[in-house]
């Protein structure tokens, strides 16, 4: 069973994120360290799994600039066959959407039809969670959300999601996309000669113009990224414990009046 | 010179941090507590290749080279000080000195099987009266039958309690018209006549084990013998300075942990008003530390790159950047303590670990002193 696997380059967890006042909703990327988005790695560890048992090959499909290849890397030395990146601004600077038609488009290139198209279930960096939704609709296609479980039979999907306190079945007929959650698996690490052997695999740089797509106007835009304000200086109460007392519960009744 | 590394290094070491920070860390603070190695995931970084950095690939290896294994071995340090050193002396001590002195048949036996994390390694060379000094050594091993017999007990042997195959250091019998030797020997754990012997309760690195190793009339066949009968030291001294990249590496590693840990406590621990961070008095501290630990760190990945470029002998720097960086970290993680004040001295906090797991860098493969006297030989051209 061939698979996609779509990827996403993001800022590390635990880096500090700051706006780039010179591009608005962009970050400062200068001593910013980025990683492959970590929802992708369920979608990849699946993906290998899948392949693994069934045959077929799991290969990578990205957007984005110039620095995702380390993100692409990433995936290949944890055992994707081969990757597609569509590198252009005018792709990975489009709305969601438009990047959806880009990824769909690029999939089904080259005469690759996966039955499965793999997706994290969103970006942590900006918490999108359409990807998987977009690319399943220019395909028309099945669509279903974070999964926690997949099965396959009979060329239909069947994938578990966790919702508040229960587990959903959702069954779709394949092909179909899926993005993957927490839960699923747990993505292996790429081992040492892994990592050697990623460097001779493909990464296919494909052109809009190749793969017949025109962005367009873009349909949504990021206006800004702002930080929250920062904390207000506190109020202090002071005397004695009963002052303090009847301070505070005249404070949280009048000033801040939350109670 | 280019001083970035390559993509594969930098993948290598991203891995490392990726496997420190989630299995090494969580378990960490209760087996120091216990005294007990992180078995589990030591053979876990082998079928990685973390155990197997600088072995060719056509003996089970990954061959990434010693710039990415002192990057990787800095990570594993930060996190779990113990952990590394058991990395450090599979990937400098035992998988080198079977790569470069054993025979065909040695290698074919036991590299594949340590680089893979399959069988853990031990170099098993002091002896309770031969530290500094190990041609002051006891340990004998007489020609008997075709083959050896050992005895004696080695001590302070890291890994030795979860050793599968051994490096041992002896005295051996002095040839016709010869002089006595040190001869080394290559064995597994079940040879007749070995055992292990005590386990040692340490100041730190409380994660690995450290052992005696004792050799009870121990029966080795001719072709245990690692290198040639009598020149054992050359094997014992050549591996060394491998070493020394392994132990700086961890040295670095210790000190980059305690000043991230001194830089995050600096910036949410309030008094006077205000984060003492603020503090000019703090500010000095932390910028000596973080100076301190790049120096060190400039001079590792030099050396690193030495061995990668085969350079033949790189003893003197390799001497000059495994005393700099022990005692940098020393110097580090004593600040890093300061930083905290009471509560670096309590086990709640990160940077007591790292003070205690320090102290032994400046002590193995090699003292402090044992370094000083290696640099002055080498510039006096003694």
């Amino acid at each position: 069973m061939d698979i996609a696997v779509i990827l996403r380059q993001v800022p590390d967890t635990e880096a500090a994120v700051k706006p780039d006042p010179a591009r608005p909703g962009a970050i400062l990327e200068g001593e910013i360290k980025f990683v492959l988005n970590p929802y992708d790695e369920y979608a990849v560890e699946e993906a290998l799994r899948i392949t693994e048992k069934l045959g077929g090959s799991a290969v990578g499909f990205c957007v984005g600039p110039e620095r995702s290849e380390t993100a692409l890397r990433t995936a290949l030395a944890m055992g994707l066959e081969r990757a597609v990146w569509v590198c252009e601004p005018a792709a990975w600077q489009a709305d969601v959407v438009t990047q959806a038609r880009v990824l769909a488009a690029a999939i089904k290139s080259g005469g690759f039809a996966p039955a499965l198209i793999l997706c994290g279930r969103e970006f942590i960096d900006t918490q999108e969670d359409a990807m998987a939704a977009a690319v399943a609709q220019a395909l028309d296609i099945p669509h279903v959300l974070g999964a926690a479980k997949i099965e396959l039979s009979d060329g239909k999907v069947v994938v578990s999601r966790e919702v508040e306190g229960a587990t959903l079945e959702i069954e779709a007929k394949l092909p179909a996309a899926v993005s993957c959650s927490k839960g699923l698996n747990e993505p292996r690490y790429p081992t040492l000669i892994a990592i050697k052997r990623s460097k001779n695999k493909e990464i296919k740089k494909a052109a809009l113009a190749e793969l017949g797509v025109d962005p367009g106007p873009a349909k949504s835009k990021v206006l800004a990224l702002k930080l929250p304000p920062p904390r207000a200086k506190g109020v202090r109460a002071e005397g004695e414990p009963a002052a303090v007392a009847s301070q505070s519960l005249e404070w949280l009744a009048n000033t801040a009046k939350v109670i | 010179m280019d001083f970035e590394f390559t993509e594969e290094q930098r993948m290598a070491i991203d891995g490392a941090r990726r496997f420190a920070q989630e299995k090494l860390a969580p378990a960490v603070a209760e087996l120091d507590e216990k005294g007990e190695v992180n078995l589990k995931a030591l053979k876990e970084l082998g079928g990685l290749g973390y155990l197997g950095m600088t072995v060719a690939e056509e003996d089970g290896g990954s061959a990434l080279g010693a710039v990415a294994y002192a990057g990787s071995m800095i990570e594993f340090s930060k996190v779990d000080a113990g952990c590394a050193v058991a990395v450090s002396v599979q990937n400098s001590l035992v998988n080198d000195a079977v790569a470069h002195f054993g025979t065909p048949a040695q290698r074919k036996r036991f590299l594949p099987k340590l680089a893979s994390g399959e069988w853990i390694g031990c170099f098993s060379l002091t002896e309770a009266g031969a530290g500094s000094d190990p041609a002051s050594m006891r340990t004998t091993a007489k020609r008997q039958d075709g083959g050896f017999v050992l005895n004696g007990t080695k001590n302070f042997t890291t890994n030795g309690g979860i050793a599968d195959a051994i490096i041992v250091f002896t005295r051996s019998e002095a040839p016709p018209g010869g002089k006595p030797g040190i001869s080394a020997f290559l064995l597994t754990k079940d040879a007749p006549g070995f055992k292990v012997g005590k386990h040692e309760n340490k100041m730190g690195i409380r994660t690995s084990s450290t052992t005696e190793m004792v050799f009870e009339d121990c029966r080795l066949p001719a072709d245990a013998l690692l290198g040639e009968e009598g020149k054992g030291l050359k094997v014992a001294l050549a591996t060394l300075d491998g070493g020394r990249i392994g132990i700086a590496s961890q040295a670095v590693g210790i000190a980059e942990g305690a000043l991230e840990e001194a830089v995050r406590y600096a910036k949410e621990r309030v008094q006077f008003g205000k984060p003492i961070a603020e503090l000019e008095g703090l500010q000095f501290m932390l910028a000596d530390m973080a100076t301190e630990v790049e120096v060190a760190k400039t001079m590792l990945f030099r050396v690193a790159w030495m061995k990668d470029a085969g350079k033949p002998r790189f003893t003197k720097e390799a001497a000059m950047l495994k005393l700099y960086a022990s005692e940098m970290a020393h110097r580090v993680c004593h600040k890093a303590v300061q930083v905290h004040g009471g509560y670096g001295f309590m086990k709640e906090y990160k940077v007591e670990r790292l003070y205690r797991d320090q102290r032994i860098t400046e002590i193995y493969e090699g003292t402090s002193e044992i370094q000083r006297y290696v640099i002055a030989r080498s510039i006096l051209g003694a």
